[in-house]
C-alpha cells in the first residue's frame, strides 16, 4: 500500500522499512528517501515560498533537518505527514525571518462572517481558471492561507495534521481553509497587483 | 442561512458545513442532515458541486509540474553537517598530512630550495610561475586575467546561495582570488618557435626576449636576453643565455654561459661552460669537464655522474655510480641507490670545502690525496628484502590507513558510484586495459590541455585526478577482492569491511618478493580503469529521466 503524498513506487511497507533503515544510520536508505522525496518537497516549498531560489534552499535545509530529526520520528505516524510538517515549519520560519509574514501567525482565527457565494458565479469562475493562474494567485495570498491550501491540497494532510502543523485547534481548520478559498477567489476575480480585500483588511488592523 | 423559496423558508447548508461535508470531516449525524437537505435543495447541491470542483482545481493546480526540479537538488544528498566521527577522521587526516609533510615532503623541499627554487613550492612554481605561463605576451596575459575574472564570477554565481550561509566558501574563494592576484605576472614579451627541424641563434645575434622553442635540434651561438625554454632532441648552448634554461631534451651540451639556473630532464647532459646560479637535473648520464663552473649548487637525480670543474656550493645527488674529480665549495650529500654496486669514486684531485655525507650500499672509494675539509660521514645501508624491512610494514600500514580513510569518505559520499565502480572492476580485462591506457594518456592529455589558458581548467583537475587514482585506485580493487572472499556487500559498513580486508591483502601482496610491485600496480590499474570506464559511461548523454512524480490526486 502506498502512503498518501508519497508519489513514487515505494509502497507503505517499503517506505516504512526504508525509513527504519535510515533511522538506523544506513546511508543508502537515506539516499533512497532523498531521491523519493526531493522533487515533491521542492514543489511543496515552491508553492509556499516566494521564489524558486528560496524553495531550492529551503528544500535542501529541510532535508538536512529531516536527517538530523529522523531519530525523533514516530513510526506510528504517516511519514509523509511528518515530512511535510517539518517542511511547513521550516518554510514558516523562513517567512518569519524575512519579516514578510503578516500578522496571521497568531492562533487567533478571524471570525468575521464570510459572504455566501453565488453557486452559479462560483461555478463559472472555476471554469475560467487555469492551473498557472491559480498558482500565481496563490502567491498573493496571506501566508497562512497559502500554507493551509498547500498542506491540504498538495501534501494531502488530514485536518488533524494541518491543525498540528499550523498550531490551530482542529475545529478551526475548516474555517481557515474556507477563508483561504475566499481570499483566492478575490484575487482571481481582481486584476494582478490589487491585494485581496480580506488580506488588506487584516493588514490594516 | 435562511432564505425564501417558492416552497417556503428553508435552512440551507452553510459554506463551512458544505466544505466539511465534501471533505468527509462532518460527524455522521450532521452529514445525514446535509444529505437529507441536498435531496430537496438544488442551490445547495450546486454550491457543493462548485466547492468540489474548486477542490479539484486546487489540487490540480498545486500538483501540476509547472517547472523542473533544480538539477542541484536532484544530484545532491545533503547531510546534517560534520559529526564528531567525521571531525575525528579529519583531525587524524590532518595529523597524518602534517606528519607526511614534516618527515617526507619538507626535506625534499629544502633540497629543492638549496638548488635554487627560492623557497617556492615546486608545484606552484611549475603551474603558476614556470614553463606554462611565464613569457606569454601582453594579450595572453590580458586573456588570463579576464579568464580568472570570468571564472571567479562563475564560481560566485554557482555558489551564490551557499555564500549567504557558509562563510568558509567565501574564505576559500577569497583565498583563491588572492592567490590568483598574487601570482607573478608574465614576462614582458617572448618568442615562440615550434615544429622546426632545427633552430639556431647565430653568433652575434641577440634575442631581447624569452625564447620558447620546440624543434629537433636547437643551437644557441648568440645571446638570449631572457629565459630559454626548450623541448628538443639536442640542445647546444655555445653562446650566452642571461636568464634560466629549462630543457626537456635527449642531449644537452652547455659550452657557453648561462647566467641563471639550469633545469633539465634529459638523457645526457654535458657541461663545459659556466652556470651563474644553480643546476637541477634529472638525467641518465651527467658529465662536467674541468672547464665547467657552476656558481651555485647542483641537485642531481642521475644514473652515472662524472663531476669535474668547479661547483660553488653544495652537491646533492641521488645517483647510481660516479666519479668526483673537481672542486666543490659546499657540502656533499650523496645517496646511492641500493641496487647499484659500483662504488662512488673520489679521486685524488677532488676537493670538498664542506662536509661529506654518503649513504649507500657500499662505501665510496676516496683517494687518500683527496682534499676533504672534514671527515667523511659514511653510512652503509645494506637493505634486506622488502618483506624483512620494518619500514616496509610501516609504510604499508600507512598506505593501508590512508586508503581506508579515502575509501570510507568515498563510500559515505558516493556509495552508488562505489558500487558501480566495483562492478566495473569485476570485469577485470576491460578496466585493466583501460587503466593502463589512461595511466599513460591522462597526464599527456592534461599537459597538452595546460598549454592553453582555457585548457588549464581541465588540465589541472585531470592531473589531480590522475595523481589521486595512482594512489587510491586500489581502493576499488580492494572492495572487489574483499567481496570475492566474503561475498557481496549489502551496505556501507559491510562494504567498508570488505575494503579493509581487500586493502590488507593487497598490501601484504605488495610485500612479496618479485611479484609485490605487480600486485600493487595491477590493483591500482584495475581501480584506475574501472573508475575511468565508469566516468566515461556516466558522462555519456542519456535520455533524462523525469523527476520524481507528484503527490497523488487529492482526496475528493
Amino acid at each position: 500500500m502506498k502512503e498518501k503524498g508519497n508519489p513514487e513506487g515505494m509502497g507503505g511497507d517499503e517506505l516504512a522499512a526504508t525509513v527504519a533503515r535510515s533511522r538506523a544510520g544506513d546511508p543508502e536508505a537515506w539516499g533512497d528517501l532523498y531521491r523519493q522525496f526531493a522533487a515533491p518537497l521542492f514543489r511543496f516549498c515552491r508553492r509556499v515560498l516566494p521564489t524558486r531560489e528560496d524553495a531550492e534552499d529551503a528544500a535542501m535545509d529541510v532535508f538536512v533537518k529531516l536527517r538530523s530529526k529522523l531519530v525523533q520520528y514516530d513510526p506510528e505516524r504517516p511519514f509523509t505527514a511528518w515530512l511535510y510538517k517539518v517542511a511547513a515549519n521550516h518554510c514558516w520560519d523562513v517567512l518569519r525571518r524575512r519579516k514578510i509574514r503578516q500578522n496571521l501567525e497568531t492562533e487567533e482565527v478571524d471570525s468575521l462572517p464570510l459572504e455566501h457565494p453565488d453557486p452559479g458565479q462560483l461555478d463559472w469562475m472555476i471554469t475560467q481558471q487555469t492551473g498557472s493562474g491559480v498558482r500565481q494567485a496563490l502567491a498573493r495570498l496571506s501566508d497562512r492561507s497559502r500554507m493551509a491550501l498547500v498542506l491540504r491540497y498538495y501534501a494531502e494532510m488530514s485536518y488533524d495534521e494541518i491543525a498540528d502543523a499550523l498550531g490551530l485547534r482542529r475545529a478551526f481548520v475548516g474555517v481557515v481553509l474556507l477563508r483561504a478559498r475566499h481570499e483566492l477567489r478575490e484575487v482571481l476575480a481582481k486584476p494582478a497587483g490589487a491585494p485581496p480585500e480580506a488580506a488588506a483588511a487584516r493588514g490594516a488592523r | 442561512m435562511s432564505t425564501t423559496t417558492p416552497l417556503g423558508p428553508v435552512n440551507h447548508v452553510d459554506e463551512v458545513t458544505g466544505l466539511l461535508y465534501i471533505e468527509g470531516q462532518l460527524e455522521q449525524a450532521a452529514a445525514r442532515g446535509v444529505v437529507a437537505h441536498l435531496e430537496q435543495c438544488g442551490p445547495c447541491r450546486q454550491l457543493l458541486d462548485a466547492l468540489k470542483r474548486e477542490s479539484l482545481l486546487l489540487s490540480h493546480s498545486l500538483t501540476e509540474e509547472d517547472e523542473a526540479v533544480p538539477a542541484r537538488l536532484l544530484a545532491l544528498r545533503p547531510s546534517p553537517g560534520l559529526s564528531w566521527g567525521w571531525l575525528t577522521v579529519f583531525a587524524l587526516a590532518a595529523i597524518g598530512a602534517y606528519t607526511m609533510w614534516t618527515y617526507y615532503v619538507e626535506p625534499w623541499v629544502v633540497n629543492l630550495q638549496d638548488s635554487g627554487f627560492g623557497g617556492q613550492f615546486l608545484f606552484t612554481w611549475l603551474l603558476l610561475n614556470g614553463a606554462f605561463w611565464k613569457g606569454w605576451n601582453d594579450m595572453l596575459q590580458f586573456v588570463e586575467m579576464g579568464s580568472l575574472g570570468v571564472l571567479a564570477c562563475v564560481l560566485l554565481f554557482l555558489f551564490r546561495r551557499r555564500l549567504r550561509r557558509i562563510s568558509s566558501y567565501s574564505v576559500f574563494l577569497a583565498a583563491l582570488l588572492l592567490v590568483a592576484l598574487g601570482a607573478p605576472s608574465a614576462a614582458q614579451g617572448s618568442e615562440f618557435v615550434k615544429n622546426k627541424t632545427s633552430y639556431e641563434v647565430r653568433a652575434g645575434e641577440t634575442l631581447h626576449t624569452d625564447l620558447f622553442v620546440v624543434a629537433s635540434a636547437v643551437r644557441i651561438d648568440g645571446t638570449v636576453e631572457g629565459d630559454l625554454f626548450c623541448a628538443c632532441h639536442t640542445l647546444t648552448i655555445e653562446g650566452h643565455v642571461t636568464g634560466d634554461v629549462f630543457a626537456f631534451a635527449n642531449t644537452v651540451l652547455i659550452a657557453g654561459k648561462v647566467d641563471g639556473n639550469v633545469r633539465t630532464a634529459n638523457e645526457h647532459l654535458t657541461l663545459e661552460g659556466t652556470v651563474g646560479r644553480n643546476l637541477l637535473s634529472f638525467v641518465s648520464e651527467f658529465r662536467t669537464t674541468h672547464r665547467a663552473s657552476v656558481a651555485g649548487s647542483a641537485t642531481l637525480y642521475v644514473s652515472h655522474m662524472e663531476l669535474d670543474g668547479q661547483l660553488g656550493k653544495d652537491l646533492n645527488a641521488f645517483l647510481g655510480a660516479g666519479t668526483i674529480n673537481g672542486l666543490i665549495g659546499g657540502d656533499v650529500r650523496i645517496h646511492q641507490g641500493n641496487e647499484h654496486h659500483t662504488p662512488l669514486v673520489v679521486t685524488s684531485v677532488a676537493s670538498v670545502k664542506g662536509g661529506f655525507r654518503f649513504k649507500g650500499p657500499q662505501g665510496p672509494e676516496i683517494a687518500s690525496q683527496a682534499q676533504l675539509a672534514s671527515t667523511p660521514q659514511i653510512e652503509i645501508v645494506t637493505e634486506p628484502p622488502e618483506y624483512l624491512r620494518g619500514t616496509s610494514y610501516r609504510y604499508n600500514a600507512l598506505v593501508w590507513g590512508a586508503s581506508l580513510l579515502v575509501g570510507l569518505v568515498l563510500i559515505s559520499l558516493v556509495p552508488g558510484l562505489m558500487r558501480d565502480a566495483v562492478r566495473e572492476v569485476a570485469r577485470i580485462g576491460a578496466p585493466l586495459a583501460l587503466g593502463l591506457v589512461a595511466f599513460i594518456v591522462m597526464p599527456v592529455a592534461a599537459c597538452l590541455a595546460c598549454i592553453t589558458v582555457v585548457g588549464l581548467g581541465l588540465g589541472i583537475p585531470m592531473l589531480f585526478l590522475w595523481l589521486f587514482l595512482i594512489f587510491f585506485g586500489q581502493v576499488f580493487a580492494a572492495i572487489w577482492v574483499g567481496e570475492l572472499i566474503v561475498g557481496a556487500s549489502s551496505g556501507a559498513w559491510s562494504m567498508t569491511g570488505r575494503l579493509a580486508l581487500g586493502l590488507l591483502l593487497i598490501r601484504l601482496g605488495a610485500l612479496l618478493p618479485y611479484v609485490g610491485f605487480w600486485v600493487r600496480f595491477g590493483a591500482g590499474m584495475l581501480g584506475f580503469g574501472a573508475l575511468t570506464l565508469l566516468l566515461f559511461r556516466r558522462l555519456q548523454p542519456v535520455v533524462a529521466h523525469p523527476p520524481a512524480a507528484l503527490p497523488a490526486a487529492p482526496a475528493a
